[in-house]
């Protein structure tokens, strides 16, 4: 009876067959965080006279003290699947969720200036949000012509689902809302870098922020490759190999792969608080834009906040033009 | 670098176990991240490691769990949200068949559970077992022996049921 109910158990196993296991490179790329361990003498039955269950006893009291003062830091070992974690973090419930973002552009090749400042507002639950960006200002704006008289520019855009709106105050445009049907998501059908890869945008101008993190996230392409430590604090560092892609125009298109992004978790809070876009089709594939988050709040579900994410409400002295005609994200 | 290869074969080799391991306890979306700090463990403690290594890294990955659930439940408010928010933690799938044995299991104590597990489930021997348990080989024997005997009666007594339905929660004792 007892061989039996054993085999009866071996049989009833949850995973019977053994999982695929991740290539190893991630894995390298955690220990390469950790230091070499330096190469341990063989030891005697006891140190220094001490009993070995003494010892025992007094080393898992000083690892107990160490383990409660680093969970305390928030700065263990994962413990919680940090990439799910920051999810939940920027997840606002049935509220809107705004969070204000400072991004260099280290990219010298265009003409963008240094800096800009976005503000993002996110409904993930209806799937819209906004996203203001003012360019230039204090900081040195290069956009070429026409400049707005305060040396400033302020560029919207707004999405919910079928629908794109944009507004800027650059130019003679700037009186209208322009709302157009939108088909092509960014995901792009079928652009695919294989079964279970992420799909992949055209640019990566079109989603930035918490938004661009959730879509990697759900679309299951970040991994946890090691920690960073940005001004004193040691952040988990989080990656998606190709977030950015488009199809050659050539015959048999195949897809070329734009940029990659890289988040910085803080390990308390779990948000995403550095955001950096790195150039795939540069030599030595530089970082082009890094994002800092600056602030970040959840609003409550009223029709103040329900307002933040339609264009038209923000700016009620515009006209809205609709163009019905679908555009994809060509 | 000879020690790095050595590594990687070791992962290559006992990755799939231990993951398979973390799998039958804990959601799937966690499992690749408690792989890699298993591994993380292992290298630190690489010079240490025994001739078997199976046992001690199934070890690892207990208390790697168990921390895990630790930090779980410090973090109740935020896994909630992670559960509203995030794909669903695969639950184990039992079969018709296994709904029984499984349901005999979890009326068992977690330290029965864990030892039965892995000889069943993990292949371990009893001496291996008593490795990743941290008991001696004489006491984890003793302990299969009654385990088994509470299994099989716990077992009758799902067979004598009307119906049962099971979710299996295995979770390694203190």
């Amino acid at each position: 009876m007892s061989t039996d109910t054993l085999a009866r158990l071996a049989a009833a196993n949850p995973v019977p067959d053994l999982p695929d296991i991740e290539a190893p490179e991630r894995l390298c790329r955690l220990i390469e965080d950790e230091p070499t361990p330096p190469l341990r003498q063989p030891r005697g039955r006891q140190a220094m006279g001490i009993p070995p269950r003494v010892l025992a006893g007094l080393l898992a009291a000083i690892l107990a003290s160490l383990a409660v003062l680093v969970l305390a830091d928030g700065s263990s070992g994962p413990g919680v699947n940090v990439a799910a974690a920051a999810y939940a973090a920027t997840s606002p419930g049935s509220g809107v969720l705004e969070a204000v973002f400072v991004t260099r552009l280290l990219d010298r090749s265009h003409q963008l200036g240094d800096s800009y400042s976005s503000r993002e507002w996110i409904d993930p639950s209806a799937g819209r949000r906004r996203q203001r960006i003012v360019l230039g200002g204090s900081r040195g704006l290069t956009l070429p012509a026409p400049r707005h008289s305060g040396g400033a520019v302020t560029y919207e855009l707004a999405t919910s689902p079928g629908w794109v709106e944009t507004w800027d105050d650059l130019g003679g445009d700037s009186k209208v809302v322009h709302r157009n049907r939108f088909s092509g998501d960014e995901g792009t059908g079928a652009a695919r870098r294989g079964a279970g890869a992420a799909p992949l945008r055209r640019s990566p101008q079109e989603a930035q922020g918490i938004e661009l993190y959730r879509r990697l996230y759900s679309e299951r392409s970040l991994k946890l490759v090691g920690r960073e430590r940005l001004h004193g604090r040691l952040l988990w560092k989080l990656e998606s190999d190709v977030a950015f892609a488009v199809y050659s125009s050539r015959p048999h298109a195949k897809l070329v792969p734009l940029a990659a992004v890289v988040m910085l978790v803080d390990p308390a809070t779990f948000l995403p608080v550095v955001e950096r876009q790195i150039s795939l089709t540069q030599p030595g594939h530089p970082v082009t834009m890094e994002s800092d988050l600056r602030s970040y709040r959840r609003l409550p579900p009223n029709a103040a906040s329900e307002s933040l994410l339609t264009l038209s409400k923000q700016h009620p002295g515009l006209s809205v033009l609709t163009h019905a005609r679908a555009r994809t994200s060509d | 670098m000879e020690r790095r290869i050595r590594f990687e074969l070791l992962y290559a080799k006992h990755g799939p176990a231990v993951k398979a391991y973390i799998l039958r306890r804990a959601p799937a979306s966690l499992a690749d991240d408690l792989v890699a700090e298993v591994f993380v463990v292992c290298w630190r403690r690489f010079d240490e490691l025994p001739v078997d290594p199976l046992p001690w890294l199934l070890g690892v990955a207990r208390r790697v769990l168990a921390t895990q659930r630790r930090g779980e439940r410090r973090s109740v408010a935020l896994h909630d949200r992670i559960a509203e928010n995030s794909t669903p933690p695969v639950q184990a799938h039992a079969s018709t068949v296994g709904e029984e044995m499984l349901a005999a299991l979890q009326r068992l104590s977690a330290s029965d559970r864990e030892l039965l597990a892995l000889i069943a489930w993990e292949g371990l021997s009893p001496v291996q077992a008593a490795g990743v348990l941290g008991i001696r080989p004489a006491t984890a024997r003793v302990r299969l022996h009654r385990a088994r005997r509470r299994l099989g009666v716990a077992l009758a007594r799902e067979q004598d049921r009307p119906s049962a339905c099971s979710s299996l929660s295995m979770e390694a004792s203190p």
